[in-house]
């Protein structure tokens, strides 16, 4: 058989799958978005055109999510980069004990979103949450606190719990870029004096500059899609204090039933994550051709 | 002088540094592993009395015991392995000629399988319930195998493409000229020598589908729920004695993905590097 | 054991044309190497041949018979690949015997014919060895047990000497030799080296961008190379070769070749009496054995020039040096015993009959 009618022939399964599971759907969801369909009233479809997405963008709920996710983003950006970036320098270095600390961190990666929501819900709880009792001993705190009344703390352990589970990855990539800096490189700084923050500086981070910002883009997008960790952790709550956008297009399309709305919210959605996700491949792709020059 | 300041600092900054990473990590899962062995009323107490004493796994049993609990993580058990093993076969079916293969438009199959892997599921999950509901296949675990290999699919063919093309040419061609055909290299010769690779994808198509929470939560309502979203349940529900079962159930969750994580650590490693390598 | 006869066979990559036309008649029992640089084809040939590849246009022949459509098992070929290619997943006697096993050989068969193969080839007490725990000499002698332990009419080689280190190699080099005088199976090897061509082949075919440039017994191929090209490539060092202008009188037959700050004659007599008279801008090329340095002439000759010693290579067993003159290089080898020094002023003679000259357009060797 002909070669390439042999390997098209291969991917049929896929291409199936592909077709009918993904943009079949997809395509369904950008119908819907032109629809007003509001379940708790009528299944019929009112054709309203793009008012959905106008729509969008006079929302004060929608309104209201965007600093909370620009925030929930923020703080996850930001721990996440800066504790794999100091994991990765730490796991890079010989030292007793390095591989079990290797098999340690990937602890987070294989805990299910869900569960790191429970797991985090309980480390904060109000009755016999583990930071509560650690802080009462230390004398921090005199009584117990109900951490989660406050949105903005309630944000910020959301926003952890999704930046602990992002470690392990974020770490790894790291890791393996810098192991992808040649020796002689390090060993030419040395011969030219460059104490170890010279080297950090000057040989390390240009180096790892693609990578940290493709971590960067990588976890801007996962906190558009945080959705399971919020689920278990907080519910939304207190109040609307931790509904993300993603989470709210969740809230839309399941509790309020307004199908149109939430479709219009998820393809928006989906446009941006395309397109910061075609940002990090096109990042990715210089770091490959860094490496090979 | 310096040098030796460096010796003596050195070894001291990286433990405490690798001690705070090992707690930060551990703690979270350490705090309900300890829950979930404790009766409540010893850490709801102020200050928590945990005791050696108390330790038991009763918990683990009245959750397991429960048929709702045990069928869900029977549930995922069955969803997980046959994502896995869809995913493997149509995966390495796809990526081998992605790898090795002239065909027609193949930027157009890289790029498009790197555009599914960007689509939120939350654009998905609507019209999938309708689908489904269309299929007649809504709370069965054939529309969850079907979504999760279908999700994982582009992952996979990514990484076993990867590690195909690691795979020199030549060993290949010695097959076929041994006499295998071209399916026959590709079982019997590309298969087996991207092992640790293999093992690696396996594991993390596994994972993704035993990890999975929204598409369970939608697509399934009483015969076919997971156990994420069995836990989901428990733990907004206050129909339970003890918090302590809510804990043994989270963990009954991440037992068997943590246990394959510490097994096949090596593997998996590997596999993450080589999965966002474009 | 099999003749095989390739018959403009051509090869496309989307609009990259990796063979152009190769027709090539190899004969029974030979050893033909394909030999140029990457890219010139020539793995892409072997391929086509091997079945590995679809042919875009052309035949193969096997004795006669048209394979050009067969699968890369039907043909009876073996090959041993660059880097050995072996199966990591299996150990030696699996390696060996995995062709046998497809063809559905009855068991104590394919243990009988891998024993005397691993025999042959001094692997007995390694059948049982996982691959990575082999030396590099043993992993080749493993790739070609694989491929002896067919049996087949031809033996293909894809460059399986280039990744290795020098001694391995000379050594590999020799073992290959040897068995193709034992086995007398008709083989095409492939290489970039032209070294390894020389010594292993009885016929080389020179290829450059998709096309064969020379075909013939190596002896041929380095002694009368047809142009510039293959000249320049085939022989260590590299042919020296100068421009300049060649005349030959017709009359009286005259020979001489000029160039700035040389002038060199000879007289010439063809042996068919029949002059062609000559007037063209050439490369002459000679090779650095054929190039002699001489004492200082009683008188002066006409095929001599004085040049000046720039570049000393002692090898041991030869040195090269390298002449200059005006903008003009070429390299000859001396006795070692010989000892020249840089800067020094020496006499070179190109002798008449060890010279070969190329157009200087179109690079094909001129006949006289």
């Amino acid at each position: 058989m002909d070669e390439s009618k042999f390997g098209l022939l291969l991917t049929l399964p896929t291409i199936f799958l592909v077709v009918v599971f993904l943009a079949l759907p997809i395509t369904y969801a950008f119908f819907m978005s032109l629809n007003q369909i509001e379940l708790t009233i009528s299944p019929d479809w009112d054709f309203v055109g793009l008012k959905n997405y106008t729509g969008l963008l006079t929302d004060k709920r929608v309104i209201d999510t965007v600093p909370r996710t620009l925030y929930f983003a923020g703080l996850n950006v930001i721990v996440t980069t800066l504790m794999s970036l100091c994991l990765a320098l730490i796991l890079n270095e010989q030292f007793k004990g390095r591989n079990w600390i290797r098999v340690f961190i990937l602890l987070p990666w294989a805990v299910a979103p869900v569960v790191s929501g429970v797991m985090w819900r309980y480390m904060f709880h109000q009755s016999y949450g583990l930071i509560n009792a650690l802080l009462t001993s230390l004398g921090i705190i005199d009584k117990y606190v109900v951490w989660f009344d406050n949105p903005t703390v309630a944000l910020s352990i959301a926003s952890f719990a999704t930046a602990w589970k992002a470690l392990p990855f974020s770490t790894l990539i790291m890791l393996a870029s810098m192991q992808g800096i040649s020796e002689s490189l390090f060993r030419a700084s040395k011969m030219d004096g460059a104490n170890i923050f010279h080297r950090f500086r000057y040989v390390t981070l240009p180096h790892l500059r693609p990578t940290l910002i493709f971590v960067v883009v990588l976890q801007i997008i996962s906190s558009l899609q945080a959705f399971d960790v919020i689920f278990t952790l907080t519910r939304g709550g207190p109040g609307q204090g931790t509904v993300v956008l993603n989470y709210l297009t969740f809230v839309n399309a399941f509790e309020r039933l307004s199908i149109g709305a939430a479709s219009a919210m998820s393809i928006m959605l989906a446009v941006l994550i395309v397109l910061l996700s075609g940002l990090s491949i096109y990042i990715s792709m210089g770091r490959k051709g860094k490496a090979k020059g | 002088m310096r040098q030796f300041l460096y010796d003596r600092v050195r070894p001291i900054i990286l433990y405490a540094l690798a001690g705070f990473f090992v707690i930060w990590t551990v703690a979270p899962v350490l705090w309900i592993a300890t829950m979930s062995v404790q009766p409540e009323i010893n850490y709801v107490s102020v200050p928590p009395k945990l005791s050696l004493a108390d330790v038991s796994l009763r918990w683990y049993g009245e959750m397991l015991a429960q048929t709702d609990v045990a069928a869900a993580l029977q549930n995922s058990l069955i969803i997980a392995l046959s994502t896995m093993v869809l995913c493997l076969v149509f995966g390495a079916l796809a990526a081998y000629p992605l790898s090795r293969l002239q065909l027609p438009r193949k930027n157009w199959f890289l790029t498009a399988s790197i555009v599914s892997r960007m689509i939120p599921s939350m654009v998905l999950i609507i019209p999938m319930f309708l689908i489904m509901r269309q299929l007649r296949l809504l709370d069965t675990h054939l529309s969850l195998i079907i979504v999760y290999t279908t999700f994982l699919l582009p992952y996979v063919i990514w990484m076993l493409k990867n590690f195909f093309d690691q795979i020199p040419y030549a060993l290949e061609a010695a097959a076929r000229m041994d006499g295998c055909t071209r399916l026959g290299a590709l079982f019997r010769v590309m298969i087996p020598v991207a092992g640790p690779g293999v093992v690696a994808t396996a594991v993390f198509a596994f994972i993704g589908a035993w990890n999975e929470f929204l598409f369970g939560l939608i697509l399934s309502t009483r015969f076919a729920v997971p156990i994420t979203v069995k836990l989901s349940a428990l733990v907004s529900s206050t129909f339970h004695s003890d918090t302590s079962l809510v804990a043994a159930t989270g963990m009954l969750a991440i037992i068997p993905v943590v246990a394959l994580v510490f097994v096949l650590n090596r593997y998996i490693v590997r596999g993450l590097v080589e999965g966002v390598k474009y | 054991m099999s003749r095989v006869s390739l018959r403009s066979l051509a090869k496309s990559f989307g609009p990259v044309q990796a063979v152009k036309d190769v027709t090539l008649e190899i004969p029974d029992h030979a050893f033909v190497t394909l030999l140029g640089p990457s890219g010139c084809g020539k793995t892409t040939t072997l391929n086509m041949l091997a079945g590995l590849e679809k042919v875009t246009r052309g035949e193969i022949y096997l004795d006669d018979q048209a394979v050009t459509q067969w699968a890369p098992h039907e043909r009876g070929m073996a090959m041993v690949f660059q880097n050995y290619a072996l199966y990591p997943h299996m150990n030696v006697f699996g390696n060996i015997a995995f062709a046998l096993q497809l063809a559905k050989v009855p068991k104590p068969q394919i243990k009988e014919r891998v024993q005397k193969v691993a025999k042959a080839l001094e692997l007995e007490a390694l059948l049982e060895r996982r691959i990575s725990q082999l030396s590099g000499g043993q992993q080749q002698r493993v790739a070609l047990a694989r491929a002896m332990v067919k049996e087949p009419k031809v033996f293909l080689f894809d460059e399986p000497l280039s990744n290795l280190d020098a001694a391995l190699r000379t050594r590999m080099r020799s073992e290959i030799k040897k068995l193709h005088q034992q086995l007398h199976a008709t083989s095409v090897f492939v290489t970039h080296d032209q070294e390894e061509a020389m010594i292993l082949s009885d016929y080389i075919a020179v290829m450059r961008e998709g096309l064969v440039v020379q075909y013939g017994p190596a002896e041929d191929v380095y002694r009368r190379p047809q142009d510039i090209y293959v000249a320049t490539f085939i022989g260590k060092p590299r042919m020296s070769t100068i421009a300049g202008h060649l005349r030959v009188n017709g009359q009286d037959g005259i020979m001489t070749f000029t160039t700035d700050g040389i002038n060199l004659s000879w007289p010439h007599t063809p042996q068919d009496g029949s002059i062609n008279a000559i007037d063209t801008d050439v490369q002459l090329g000679i090779r650095a054995e054929d190039a002699r340095v001489i004492a200082a002439p009683s008188s002066p000759l006409a095929d001599t020039f004085t040049g000046e010693v720039s570049l000393v290579e002692p090898l041991g067993s030869d040195t090269f040096v390298e002449i200059t003159r005006g903008p003009h290089a070429i390299t000859t080898r001396v006795e070692p015993d010989r000892r020249l020094k840089p800067q020094e002023s020496v006499i070179v003679q190109l002798p008449r009959h060890k010279l070969h000259f190329f157009d200087a357009k179109t690079g094909k060797r001129i006949n006289l």
